[in-house]
């Protein structure tokens, strides 16, 4: 367990962090696809609760997404507790791309 | 945390083996058609090549990959675990030694033995397929549409192996009451109508839309294109055993429209993608549909009777069979393959770790060059039927063994792919 006060983070770094985490069969990190619907930061104890969708209910690769978000912010904050919830409400569409987002999926 | 459409897939090396055979049967089919071009020309459509031709084809390479692909999709599609992966390997040899020795008592003078008793496996693989779709998908709320294809396609595929088996008892001791080419006829339509064009249109009315980003589809296109093949079999069949011809052209116009609603839909689906940019893969898959209009247009002059140097309903289906289902398979090859050995290899290190994606386990090159060779092949094939041109059968066919061996050096690349660090 690790206090709050021992690292640096906040919602904005976990955001940029988890720009690394790659939808393996669009090519595009999830913040730009729009999958992370929220971020919450916890103090005590350290610990981050992520709500998550997938592009469609069923998504072959979800559960690699999912695998993929929990470890890279393991990797990046040693000591943290992450707690990942797939969440189907509101449905995911393409409003929920972000500009990068949309360029990408334009371009390949 | 969980996600249940990978949790319920069955491991890897129970479905890896049918896209195995699926590949390498693709390039054996190419290559006896090059070798037999008398055969396919001059429009003999149930002579022993033939008939060899299109078991490897419809057997070891399509019916294997949709197999194998199935029950990797069913969990997708439906979020339940596959029934049984002891059975699904069952499935795999049964099928595997089933369709080579059927292929092979059809190559050396139709043995009604070898038939007989090989085409008995493939209905005991047929069986136990039923049972391991429909016990997984059995109590699925999801995708409603699709279900009901999926599940009246094995109906459709079980009525065409027992049509099989009953046409090779007859070649062994003759008993049926008519002539057992009608059979043979109803035998091909079921299974390729039926089976195939059912099972597709399932899989695609989920897939094409989850690859391209599209939601919210009206799916009532979808019901029309059901009723309006479904009644279409079911007239075709009772036209050819009982050889009333006006049903036969009712039972084509039906199918027609049944098509048209079926496009109409993946038109609407590739009009209104958020993902413009599409991969080889995607485009080979989208260059089925092409094909199926050509297969359309096929029928519609059969219909009004025109006529050409190929049979028209032959035609119409060797269109099916090599442009419409095997190009669609061929493009969807890269959407299923490569993510099921990536999720086998690399899956423990997601997100420990900087690793390949799916795309990076083939190479792209040889995928692009295939899409060329593949689609300029069939093209060329298509217009060597239509003109009767030995000379173009043979640029045509031989663009499409490039297209098949370079597909097959991609599969055993994906298949064989070793561990890589970034």
């Amino acid at each position: 367990m690790i206090e709050k006060n021992e690292l640096d983070f906040n919602e904005q770094s976990i955001y940029d962090t988890l720009k690394e985490v790659i939808d393996p069969e669009l090519y595009v990190n999830i913040m730009d696809l729009g999958l992370v619907y929220a971020i919450t930061v916890k103090e005590k104890p350290v610990s981050v609760d992520i709500e998550l969708t997938l592009t469609s209910k069923g998504c072959p690769m979800g559960d690699a997404i999912i695998q993929d978000v929990e470890q890279t912010l393991y990797r990046n904050y040693p000591g943290i507790i992450v707690n990942v919830e797939l969440v189907w409400e509101p449905e995911w569409s393409m409003e929920m791309v972000t500009e990068e987002g949309h360029i990408a999926l334009r371009v390949g | 945390m969980f996600n249940q459409g990978t949790n319920n897939a069955p491991s890897a090396k129970s479905v890896i083996p049918f896209f195995v055979l699926s590949a390498v049967s693709w390039l054996i089919a190419i290559v006896f058609i090059a070798f037999h071009p008398n055969s396919v020309l001059n429009a003999v459509y149930f002579n022993e090549v033939m008939l060899t031709i299109t078991h490897i084809l419809v057997l070891g390479f399509a019916t294997s990959v949709i197999f194998g692909a199935l029950f990797q999709l069913l969990p997708v599609i439906f979020l339940q675990r596959i029934y049984s992966e002891r059975l699904t390997k069952a499935i795999f040899y049964l099928l595997l030694s089933g369709t080579l020795g059927l292929c092979l008592s059809f190559y050396f003078g139709s043995n009604g033995l070898g038939l007989t008793v090989f085409g008995s496996l493939i209905n005991i693989a047929v069986i136990l397929f039923i049972i391991n779709v429909w016990k997984t998908i059995g109590k699925s709320t999801e995708n409603k549409a699709a279900k009901l294809f999926i599940k009246t396609s094995v109906v459709w595929l079980t009525l065409t192996t027992i049509a099989g088996l009953l046409l090779a008892i007859n070649f062994l001791t003759p008993f049926l009451p008519f002539v057992h080419l009608e059979l043979l006829k109803v035998h091909a339509n079921f299974g390729i109508i039926g089976w195939f064009v059912f099972l597709i249109i399932a899989v695609t009315s989920v897939l094409i839309p989850m690859f391209l980003l599209v939601h919210n589809l009206d799916k009532k296109p979808l019901y029309f294109t059901y009723f309006f093949l479904l009644t279409s079999l079911v007239l075709g069949g009772i036209s050819k055993l009982t050889s009333i011809s006006t049903l036969m052209y009712v039972s084509y116009g039906l199918g027609v429209i049944g098509f048209i609603y079926y496009l109409n839909f993946i038109y609407v689906v590739y009009k209104t993608r958020p993902r413009k940019h599409l991969d080889f893969g995607l485009k080979k898959t989208m260059m089925a549909f092409p094909a199926l209009i050509l297969a359309i247009i096929s029928a519609l002059l059969f219909i009004i009777g025109v006529k050409t140097n190929i049979d028209l309903s032959a035609f119409y289906i060797i269109v099916l069979i090599i442009g419409f289902i095997a190009t669609l398979i061929l493009g969807q090859f890269y959407k299923t393959l490569p993510f099921i050995v990536w999720l086998k290899i690399y899956k423990p290190f997601v997100g420990k770790e900087k690793t390949l994606l799916p795309k990076d386990l083939y190479n792209y090159n040889i995928l692009k060059y295939q899409f060329y060779t593949h689609v300029s092949g069939f093209i060329l094939f298509f217009s060597s039927l239509l003109l009767n041109l030995v000379s173009l059968f043979y640029i045509g066919i031989g663009l499409l063994m490039i297209g098949a061996i370079l597909f097959l050096i991609n599969v055993m690349q994906i298949v064989f792919h070793k561990k890589q660090t970034l």
